[in-house]
């Protein structure tokens, strides 16, 4: 049998446990809830890269015109040829993400890797943002694909055709529109770019 | 877990369980229920929508193929402004949970309360004969338990001829044109009316005293009428007077009942039979008449894009690009229709249809154009699409790979797409014109364009505009019909 004054102790120090438990689970609900949400502009969606600066050319795509500018900005690149191109058009979803914007695409887009293939096959991998929450349309599609297309183009000559991949994974369309189940031929972009400018 | 808890969550398991089975088929077949609409101008599906224990229509879904339809929710209320083609402006309004409403200026009474969901009106589906008429000012008859209004007298009711001895035939005349699926089984001969308005005047089902053809039976569900002929011996049908008799006989070389096999003299044998080692002529021995060439069928198939569980693009938060896409389609199926344009919609209603499906559906038609319609809150006025591919090295006479089926038509595609252009300058509306990399068209072994529809200005909710759709519509039939004259030839 144990003793009385033992069982209410116990009794005691569980209603405490229960207790403090519960203010500790409010507290914490409520510090989640004061933090603001991070800022566009501080999502880290392009990491710090340190380095002498090069010249990248970028297509910018313009949603209320419809068209793509050609623009160059000088920024710091690794010299591996994949993190160089990755570095490049995570500065192009950069500049996307970042108010005031000419195109919008998801929020959190970011390019997870780049591999060069043989026979001038670049395959580009995004993460899940880039895709799940991609504006859906025809043309605000069109313009996010020929403005990667064009931008690996304008700095990888040798680039043939461009694979898309989400999460290392093969997708039919971006948001419903914009094939991506066959690799892209550059060329033809190539084409249809100047069209858009 | 011990025995004790499993035995606890049995039931709840086996509960949820049978509710899930339940709930599986019920969904199901609430999925597949449609009105079948058949008109003057066109013949279209309408959902139906399961409401409070019966089934409802939507208002709009069935007048917009018959004319301009404007219909916006104000509260509780809802107001509908219809103008049939030709026809005189009707107005009504109807108001959320009552059974009553008023169409120009009528009190009209429902056999239960309106229903609002998603900005669209709903009234029940036994109410929708009697609500045409006020609409259109056309005689309706509706048939409630096959799911088929026939607005305007259009019905083709049939009677049939049957001809016993040697050469029995069952010979089928309607009153109208009619294109059924035919489907031939053993001693069976199915006519599928899907799109025709075919009724049965007579009893549902006959027998003709014929041993060969014994008899057929009529049976309209679903929003489809069926003619099944019924033999003791394999059976064909045959088309003449323009599609307007059917005549089933037994097929060619069957032994009919209560046919003597006559010995064949033997002059005939040796007409049938060459002897061994004469060559076998290539062309028949007595020609026949040379038949006409056959007149090209110049089809336009307009493929609402999405549908069903993908709703593509979101316009506004209410307004989806699926709903867009099919009323649209519906306004340019119409304007072709006026301009003497066949044109045929791949998606009539609101069904989930993959891009291959499209694609077989599209090419089986043999399309003398192929237009995807799709609709955007980007931008405004019209876009419009050809396929981004090469041209260069398919021969449209051999097999096409499956993702260069559009390359051998890609200058055609975009002599359309520059008709269309070119109209819809004419009339002020923003238009581009680009290639794109969309599929279904890279698939599409036919002149294929796609079409991305955006409002008229910065308010989204624009883009329902009856007045703008029609005049973007009117610009792309144009467009289309100019083309007409060339693709013909070119067929």
């Amino acid at each position: 049998m144990i003793p009385r004054h033992l069982q209410i102790m116990a009794a005691i120090l569980l209603v405490l446990a229960v207790g403090l438990g519960y203010y500790n689970y409010r507290l914490k609900h409520r510090a989640e809830r004061r933090q603001p949400k991070p800022a566009l502009d501080q999502l880290p969606v392009a990491p710090p890269v340190t380095g002498p600066t090069s010249t990248a050319t970028l297509y910018v795509a313009d949603d209320k015109t419809g068209l793509l500018t050609r623009t160059t900005v000088t920024i710091p690149l690794p010299p591996d040829s994949s993190e160089r191109t990755q570095q490049i058009l995570r500065n192009l979803l950069t500049l996307y993400q970042t108010a005031p914007t000419t195109h919008n695409i998801g929020e959190g887009s970011d390019v997870k890797n780049v591999y060069f293939v043989k026979n001038g096959l670049v395959v580009v991998d995004f993460n899940g943002a880039f895709a799940d929450k991609h504006p859906s349309g025809i043309l605000v599609e069109e313009l996010t694909v020929a403005s990667i297309v064009a931008t690996l183009r304008a700095n990888n000559p040798q680039v043939e055709k461009v694979k898309f991949l989400v999460e290392g994974k093969d997708r039919d369309t971006l948001a419903g529109h914009a094939d991506l189940a066959t690799p892209l031929d550059a060329v033809n972009f190539s084409q249809m770019v100047k069209d858009l400018q | 877990m011990n025995l004790r808890t499993y035995a606890r969550w049995f039931p709840l398991a086996l509960a949820a369980l049978f509710a899930g089975l339940w709930l599986v088929p019920r969904a199901e077949t609430q999925a597949e229920r449609h009105l079948t609409v058949y008109a003057q101008s066109a013949t279209y599906s309408v959902n139906l929508l399961p409401y409070s224990g019966q089934m409802y229509v939507g208002v709009a879904d069935v007048l917009e193929p018959l004319g301009n339809v404007e219909a916006r929710e104000d509260g509780k209320k809802w107001k509908l402004r219809f103008t049939p083609a030709g026809g005189r402006e009707v107005n009504a309004e109807f108001q959320e949970g009552k059974n009553k409403g008023k169409i120009h200026g009528q009190d009209v009474q429902l056999s239960a309360n309106f229903h609002m969901e998603n900005g669209r009106g709903y009234i029940p589906l036994h109410n929708i004969g009697a609500m045409v008429p006020f609409f259109t000012g056309l005689q309706t008859d509706f048939r409630e338990t096959p799911l088929r209004l026939f607005v305007g007298g259009i019905a083709i009711s049939f009677r049939e001829q049957v001809e016993k001895g040697a050469t029995p035939k069952l010979i089928l005349n309607f009153t109208g044109p009619v294109n059924p699926m035919v489907a031939t089984e053993p001693g069976q001969v199915r006519l599928v009316f899907r799109r025709d308005p075919v009724v049965n005047a007579g009893a549902d089902k006959v027998q003709t005293g014929d041993p060969n053809i014994t008899g057929y039976s009529f049976t309209d569900a679903g929003g489809t009428a069926q003619l099944t002929i019924n033999g003791a011996v394999p059976l064909t049908a045959t088309f003449s007077d323009g599609n307007r008799t059917i005549t089933i006989q037994p097929a060619p070389g069957v032994q009919i009942a209560g046919e003597t096999v006559k010995p064949q003299e033997p002059a005939q044998q040796a007409a049938q039979t060459p002897p061994p080692g004469t060559p076998i002529p290539l062309t028949p021995a007595q020609p026949a008449a040379p038949a006409p060439p056959p007149q090209p069928r110049f089809v336009v198939v307009l493929d609402p894009a999405h549908g069903g569980d993908e709703r593509g693009a979101a316009i506004t938060d209410k307004i989806a690009e699926k709903d867009v896409n099919l009323a649209f389609a519906r306004r340019l199926q119409h304007e072709l229709q006026t301009r003497g344009v066949v044109a045929t919609l791949l998606r009539s209603n609101d069904a989930t249809i993959n891009v291959d499906d499209r694609a077989v559906s599209a090419n089986a038609a043999h399309p003398a154009i192929y237009v995807a319609i799709h609709a955007a809150n980007l931008g405004n006025g019209m876009r419009i699409f050809t396929a981004l591919m090469s041209p260069a090295g398919v021969s449209t006479h051999t097999f096409l790979p499956w993702h260069q089926a559009q390359a051998a038509y890609l200058d055609t595609s975009s002599q359309v797409a520059g008709s269309i252009s070119a109209e819809l300058s004419n009339r002020q509306i923003p238009v581009t014109a680009l290639p794109a990399p969309l599929r279904p068209m890279r698939n599409i072994a036919a002149p294929a364009i796609a079409i991305e529809l955006a409002p008229p200005d910065d308010d989204a909710t624009n883009i329902n505009s009856a007045e703008y759709q029609n005049n973007v519509a009117a610009a792309v039939a144009n467009g289309i019909a100019a083309m007409k004259p060339k693709l013909q030839g070119a067929r």
